[in-house]
């Protein structure tokens, strides 16, 4: 009998020595364990990147829904359209949003998750031993990443938190910090460019996707740009477009976009999607129309459509010439289906015969009908926008030179379209650049960055001088609550919250 | 070092064997006793009681007239013990022949209740606890959670969907956390489960989680004890603070074999349909609709007079549904062994088609005295249940559908979507041809040697094991409008083994006439371990495969799997002295060391301390006969919470892929920030009690009022985005819950006619006192609709609080429209108040408090009238003054014409009606959000009536029964209440505390009427 009391003891006994209340997570990795290899350094890197097209938390992503919904509907390109019912959207398309806009905070969130993880890997990556070559192409990459995504914090916020350092080494309360200058941030962005274009020495390109000296060049001559440095913008386009990258602009205009030729020679920098990946691009559906059989679409994405004389559907779509062969790439007014072979399209208005809805095109992939996932990259620096920085900075800084017109030319014969007419004023020749570059990148993120930083009088909306572009384009489009305060989004609400040093911007407080 | 001291106490304690104590004899007299044993309450005989005479072995049984006889060696007056299976056992001295024994059901409630580690008479018992009546524990309910609805005070429970199975959330006294759990912690014969929706739930299954409680069938249930004060709880310290639910499961008792068969089928609907525009009508919308936008009609008026009804998709889609259960228990004990055996069979068709819940169940319980000292238990449990889920966005097609879409097409297929503006799938035929399903295999084995090492010194050892198998399958044909191209088809499982060991000892000795102790001490250790894959693929070349070969799939999802394991440690103590059954004293302490915290903040410590007088002891009150008993409590402790995921306390470093020249490459990078001094949040509650009964216990009052705080509440902390992350788990910030709880038990008519009523009400306010320094308020994701937040946790509100605009009215002709924060607003649009009055409306300045989701009292009545063999209870609930917000409203009023619509919108806008409070016809599909859609939850409902018929016990024996009852249900008959949704008891995010009191797609629940027997043999 007491054997068997004992049998109990050592059962308990036994079971007492086998818990710990130590954790050992088994489904993570420590940051004390990593760091190690330049295997590491290549997934700290890797994982900057992660931001460009996904999102860890809610929300959406930015160069995917994020920018299509959060910048382009603010623009006179694009509308919130029936698929899009979420309120805040629609909110921010008729410009009517707020500083609890949900875009606005998730793209300030997702940059800083992006800048956050660039800082980890520029402040551990040199300790790693490891090549020397694969290291500073690293920092390279890193170093770009950084610029970008604080390029394009700044020019959506304004003066932000400047921030070089992993911060989840800090504690809580140093995450309590102020505003930088708009200066200070971009005097960053400009040094870690011309670090980063420094690092990639000859030979050490990455896989394609992944960022290189020339799209550190072409970046900087459009923050360059931006910042109306017109002269370095020329001399930065030039060294891209002179320089041995071997950039050129695909002949056919529709390949840009299809991912068949994704990566190519005109890509410059792209976000990467890839459907076995599963990462996937969000915005081809937002842009089919609904009730096409066999064809998942939400019509999320509308034209800004807006009554010009008697048309009551004028948009976009109806700026382009007829010769211009980027109109029928860059929209389709009429699907088929994959199932029944018929083509769908809508009219406007079912009494008014010919005039069909035309949707946005550019982020078509042809096996999404039979795969429902969509790998049409989103183009975040392509050469043929380098031409056009180049032409923009060149009429501003000399006039309109012979290599003004030779860059914007080169977008305007593979549009199909004649040479632009020769003998244009600089006037002339800046709104021409404006209207072409506009044509020539719908839908891709650009316009409502365009809208701010092109000059243009407040009064008429053009000339050397002024921010007036914004609010006179949006004005003829029926926008006309635009207001000077929309030339920044508002500091998210629910950041002031979290960080009490924060200023609102103006006209959002 | 404390475990080891502790294991060599245990080693000491249990060498100790003490050999069988010899049996004394006595000299033999002859006497005669006759007599007859009956039921106190409706005479009727009691047949095969036993009757022993106390101190030999003499014993013999009843007959069938409830007659016994026997000659003895022993003298009159004598001890008899009376027993009978279901009755107290009864001792008396008879001082001559013939006798009749009354005897008394065993109506647990009054006497002994469970505690936790172990049993107290109620009068001794210093805390606050609630137990389930037996009226209320008969009810026929898919689980055990269920029955505490309106059967205790203090708890509130409400079910997330009536998806049969689906689960409930329950908060005894208010919800104490924020982020982490607010589930009681369930004790089933002393094995402690968090009862957490994710316990079994592997994550592939859209819709509703299946309530972990629905493995257990309810009819094995003995007893359920809620323990509600800190004094109660605090012996379960770190898991305490939610209230703990001690339930207990029938056990063998000493008599013959009994078998005993409980049936019940019935069948269900559908509670409430929500009124819709049919074809006709919604036709006039859709031209309405158009017409504001500038477009051309869509259907002319002679179209128009030819839609008619249209499709009611609703009438297609709910069904009247059998429910079923089968019940088949046998005990059997002798002196040494006892044992039950129960087996279950449950089955609970939907009232939505296709969907549906089943559960076979059995259980083994033994308890088997090796010795007069040594003692051993055993309850084996195993279940497995079945569910076929009605996914998430079923219920909101339901409405969205259009009426004049068709079921089906002219060949007999689905019509696939209807494509009004929105494209909404076809509810019938998800249901239809979908599988969403979620397989759980759950055993819950444990097993105890108790030792009586002197009297009154008990040593006590559990060893128990918990083992979940979660499978879920998930297919959708390429039929389907929601499916991706050629159809999807994943897996998933769960697996977690959670294992339990306790030690304690316990001592319980009277010392002289008035100084009575009690005494436990222990240590326990729990582990859990459990891990979650899941898989996935899509486009098929066929649907034949469903789930079953996932490699055929030409896409392929991201697979994914993790692991996770957590550790209890736990010494626990409790003394309870009782000074002359008069002033009574318990003191309890635990300290728990839990590995989900920070390394700094492992151990905490939960004392707690309550007073009882029994006032009804004291001279001056014993000679007032009307009070047969007055006992005063009071009490005040610490308790905890620890339902936070594990590993929230290290730096962690997560998965970031990318693409790189069309290949994935793996990305890593910091994902939490590391809080080594992560701790308990740490509860804090008083309480003070009365118990009264008077008129020799016909009336029986108990009341309490408690305050609680919660302090260092396990926060995920918003912190600055521009960190990378977004939140940052840290112990700050408080909630209070303070409260009335108030029972009345009365017995109004005794006799052949026996009535008695028990009354429950309980009312609760919650209140945020802070979230951490300088933080006001944040603002939660809906799960259900997470593009538009619809609450707020803010300091000073309660949680559960709705965050939206002030709703005032309509635009009419000649308004001004230009502050209206909504596009194309016109005569006819809504209106919204400007609260802080800039001029604009705003979501940053304009949103305010506007309701919450916390009732002001819930209140239940349970009428329980008998006559001769005949039973009825009459059971009634309430809730009163709490907010539901109506999102399927806010969609389904629009008016765009772009899905199906509410019936309301008849009453909208147009320029001839113009007084109303519906917006007009308008193609915006975007619901803004406003106190329109706050409605007011209170209701009165007829839970439940039942009538039921005991078979005479001379007829059930003359057809060789032991006992027979029949009885027939009705379950929601009547509800009255002004909620416009499906069902007031709605809750469509379960568990979470943010977000509470949602309505939006939700499975809606149902009436039922159900008939049922219970046979033993």
């Amino acid at each position: 009998m007491k054997n068997k009391h004992f049998l109990l003891i050592a059962i308990s006994l036994g079971i007492a020595a086998c818990t710990s209340l130590e954790e050992d997570p088994q489904s993570f990795i420590s940051p004390s364990q990593f760091y190690q290899t330049s295997n590491d350094a290549v997934a700290a890197v890797n994982s900057i990147y992660f931001h460009l097209n996904q999102n860890d938390i809610v929300g959406q992503p930015i160069y995917n829904s994020l920018y299509n919904t959060g910048l382009d509907f603010m623009t006179d390109d694009l509308s919130a359209g029936p698929g899009s019912p979420n309120p805040d959207v629609r909110s921010l398309s008729a410009l009517a949003h707020s500083s609890t806009l949900i875009r606005g905070k998730e793209s300030w969130q997702q940059h800083y998750s992006g800048i956050n993880k660039a800082n980890v890997a520029i402040e551990r990556i040199p300790g790693i031993t490891m090549d020397e070559k694969l290291k500073n192409r690293l920092l390279g990459e890193a170093r770009f990443l950084r610029a970008l995504y604080y390029f394009d914090l700044v020019r959506q916020f304004g003066g932000v938190p400047l921030l070089l350092t992993d911060q989840t080494q800090l504690s809580i309360d140093q995450l309590q910090v102020p505003r930088n200058t708009v200066t200070e941030v971009y005097a960053q962005i400009i040094t870690d460019l011309k670090e980063s274009a420094n690092s990639f020495k000859a030979g050490s390109t990455g896989e394609a996707g992944r960022a290189t000296e020339g799209a550190a060049k072409s970046l900087l001559s459009k923050v360059y740009l931006t910042k109306r440095d017109w002269a370095n913008a020329v001399t930065t386009a030039e060294e891209v477009i002179n320089g041995s990258y071997g950039y050129v602009l695909l002949s056919d205009y529709s390949q840009v976009f299809l991912p068949a030729y994704k990566n190519s020679k005109e890509h410059i920098f792209s976000a990467q999607f890839n459907s076995v990946a599963n990462i996937t691009n969000a915005v081809t559906a937002r842009d089919i129309a609904t009730g096409v059989p066999g064809l998942k679409g939400s019509y999320g994405d509308q034209l800004t459509f807006y009554t010009k004389g008697t048309d009551k559907y004028f948009s976009i779509y109806k700026l382009y010439t007829a010769k211009d062969k980027r109109r029928n790439v860059s929209f389709v007014t009429k699907y088929k289906s994959p199932t029944n072979g018929k083509f769908y399209s809508n009219l406007h208005d079912s009494k008014v015969l010919g005039d069909s809805i035309p949707y946005i095109n550019k982020y078509w992939d042809p096996n999404y009908a039979s795969t429902g996932k969509s790998e049409a990259n989103a183009n975040i620096l392509r050469f043929a926008e380098v031409l056009l920085i180049h032409s923009e900075a060149e009429n501003e800084l000399n006039g309109p030179t012979a290599k003004a017109y030779a860059s914007l030319n080169k977008i305007r014969k593979r549009a199909g379209l004649d040479d632009l007419t020769p003998g244009l004023t600089k006037d002339q020749f800046r709104e021409a650049v404006y209207l072409d570059r506009r044509l020539e990148l719908v839908g891709e993120y650009q316009r409502f960055f365009d809208l701010i930083r092109q000059t243009g009088s407040e009064v008429t909306g053009v000339g050397p001088e002024g921010r007036g572009t914004l609010l006179k384009n949006l004005q003829a489009v029926g926008k006309t609550n635009v207001a000077a305060r929309h030339y920044l989004f508002p500091i998210p609400q629910f950041e002031i919250e979290r960080n009490r040093k924060l200023t609102q911007n103006p006209g959002w407080e | 070092m404390k475990k080891i001291l502790n294991t060599y106490t245990w080693l000491c304690i249990l060498l100790i064997s003490v050999g069988i104590n010899a049996q004394e004899t006595k000299p033999l007299i002859q006497s005669k006793l006759e007599g007859k044993v009956i039921d106190q309450i409706t005479n009727e005989p009691i047949i095969g009681a036993s009757i022993n005479i106390k101190g030999t072995t003499h014993s013999v049984n009843t007959d069938l007239d409830g007659k016994f006889y026997f000659q003895t060696g022993q003298k009159f007056p004598y001890t008899l013990i009376v027993s009978y299976v279901g009755y107290k056992v009864k001792e008396l001295i008879v001082d001559g022949s013939p006798v009749v024994i009354k005897l008394s059901q065993d109506v647990k409630e009054l006497n002994e209740v469970v505690i936790g580690y172990g049993t107290q008479k109620k009068k001794d018992y210093t805390g606050s606890l609630s137990t389930i009546s037996t009226e209320l524990k008969s009810l026929p309910v898919l689980s055990v959670d269920r029955l505490l609805q309106g059967g205790i005070s203090g708890a509130q429970v409400t079910q997330s969907s009536g998806q049969p199975g689906a689960g409930t959330s329950v908060r005894i006294r208010g919800g104490t956390s924020i982020i982490a759990g607010n589930e009681p912690l369930y004790v089933v014969d002393g094995f402690p489960v968090y009862n957490g929706d994710a316990a079994t739930d592997a994550g592939v299954t859209s819709g509703p989680s299946i309530n972990p409680l629905s493995s257990m069938n309810p009819a094995e249930i003995e007893s359920i004890d809620v323990l509600k004060d800190a004094s109660a709880t605090a012996i379960y310290g770190s898991r305490g603070a939610n209230g703990v639910i001690l339930i207990t499961t029938k056990r063998g008792k000493k008599g013959q074999l009994a078998v005993t068969y409980d049936a019940y089928y019935g069948v269900q609907k559908v509670i409430n349909t929500i009124p819709m525009l049919n074809a006709e009508q919604w036709g006039y919308l859709k031209n309405d609709a158009l017409k504001d936008s500038g477009k051309a009609p869509l259907y002319t008026q002679q179209q128009l007079d030819q839609l008619g009804e249209g499709t009611d998709w609703q009438d297609e889609a709910y069904t009247d549904a059998p429910i079923q259960s089968h019940t088949i228990s046998i005990t059997s004990g002798t002196e040494q062994t006892r044992l039950l055996f129960s087996g279950n069979y449950f089955k609970q068709d939907g009232v939505l088609i296709h969907s549906g819940f089943d559960r076979y169940s059995g259980r083994l319980n033994i308890d088997h005295n090796l010795n007069q000292k040594f003692k051993l238990g055993l309850n084996l449990s195993g279940s497995k249940t079945h569910a076929d889920v009605a996914p998430d966005g079923v219920v909101q097609n339901i409405l969205g559908m259009v009426p004049v879409v068709p079921v089906r097409d002219a060949n007999g297929e689905f019509t696939s979507n209807s494509s009004y503006g929105s494209a909404v799938a076809n509810p019938i035929a998800t249901m239809t041809n979908q599988i969403n399903e979620t397989n759980t295999t759950r055993f819950l084995l444990n097993g105890f040697g108790e030792y009586k090492i002197i009297e009154g010194l008990t040593a006590k050892v559990s060893l128990g094991t918990d083992i979940i198998e979660n499978k879920q399958n998930r297919f959708l044909p390429s039929t389907l409008y929601e499916s991706p191209a050629g159809g999807s088809a994943s897996k998933g499982s769960l697996s977690s083994l959670n294992w339990l060991n306790e030690n304690t000892i316990s001592y319980k000795k009277k010392f002289g006439e008035k100084h009575a102790f009690d005494i436990l001490a222990g240590y326990t250790q729990q582990k859990t371990v459990s891990e979650i894959f899941r898989a996935g693929s899509s486009n098929f070349a066929s649907n034949e495969f469903t789930f079953n070969n996932l490699a055929s799939g030409t896409v392929v999802s991201t697979p994914a799997s993790s692991a996770s394991q957590s550790v209890l440690h736990s010494y626990l103590a409790r003394i309870n002295y009782g000074f002359d059954d008069r002033y009574l004293f318990t003191l309890t302490a635990r300290a728990d060391g839990s590995s989900r915290f920070g390394k700094n903040n492992k151990w905490g410590t939960f004392p707690s301390a309550a007073f009882a007088w029994n006032v009804s002891n004291e001279n001056f009150l014993k000679e007032i006969k009307q009070i047969s008993s007055l006992k005063l409590r009071l009490s005040a402790g610490l308790t905890g919470n620890q339902e936070i995921n594990p590993y929230q306390s290290v730096a962690r470093l997560s998965y970031y892929p990318y693409v790189f020249a069309n290949t994935l490459v793996t990305g890593f990078a910091p994902s939490s920030f590391e809080n080594s001094d992560l701790g308990w949040e740490t509860t804090t509650q008083y309480n003070l009690g009365l118990d009264l009964s008077l008129f020799n216990n016909r009336i029986n009052f108990t009341g309490d009022i408690y305050y609680k705080k919660t302090d260092d509440l396990l926060l995920e902390v918003p912190i600055p985005y521009t960190s990378g992350l977004e939140s940052a788990f840290q112990n700050l910030g408080s909630v209070e819950n303070k409260g009335i709880e108030l029972g009345l038990k009365t017995l109004n008519f005794v006799g052949d006619f026996e009535w008695s009523s028990n009354l429950i009400f309980s009312a609760n306010r919650n209140k945020v006192l802070s979230l951490g320094d300088g933080i006001d308020f944040f603002i939660p994701v809906n799960p259900a609709t997470s593009t538009t937040p619809s609450g707020i946790v803010k300091v000073g509100e309660p949680l559960g609080s709705f965050y939206m605009y002030k709703f005032d009215g309509l635009f009419q002709e000649g308004d001004d429209f230009t502050n209206s924060p909504l596009a194309n607003t016109k005569a006819g649009s809504q209106k919204f108040k400007d609260l802080n009055g800039d001029g604009k409306i705003t979501q940053a300045d304009d949103r305010t408090v506007v309701g919450n989701s916390e009732p002001l009292f819930l209140a239940s009545l349970t009428n329980t009238f008998r006559y001769k063999n005949f039973d009825v209870v009459i059971f009634i609930n309430s809730s009163y003054g709490n907010k539901i917000f109506n999102r399927s409203a806010a969609d389904y009023e629009l008016g765009t014409g772009f899905t199906g619509a509410y019936a309301t919108l008849l009453d909208r806008w147009t320029p001839t009606n113009t007084d109303t409070r519906i917006h007009r016809a308008v193609e915006d599909p975007s619901a803004t959000l406003s106190d329109r859609y706050i409605e007011d939850g209170s209701y009165i409902r007829l839970k439940s009536i039942s009538v039921g018929y005991t078979l005479p016990k001379k007829v059930a024996t003359n057809l060789s029964l032991s006992s027979a009852r029949i009885y027939i249900t009705s379950q929601n008959p009547i509800t009255a209440t002004s909620y416009s949704g499906y069902d007031p008891e709605v809750n469509r995010n379960g568990q979470s505390a943010l977000n509470s009191g949602v309505d939006v797609g939700v499975y809606p629940g149902t009436q039922t009427v159900l008939g049922g027997i219970s046979v033993t043999f």
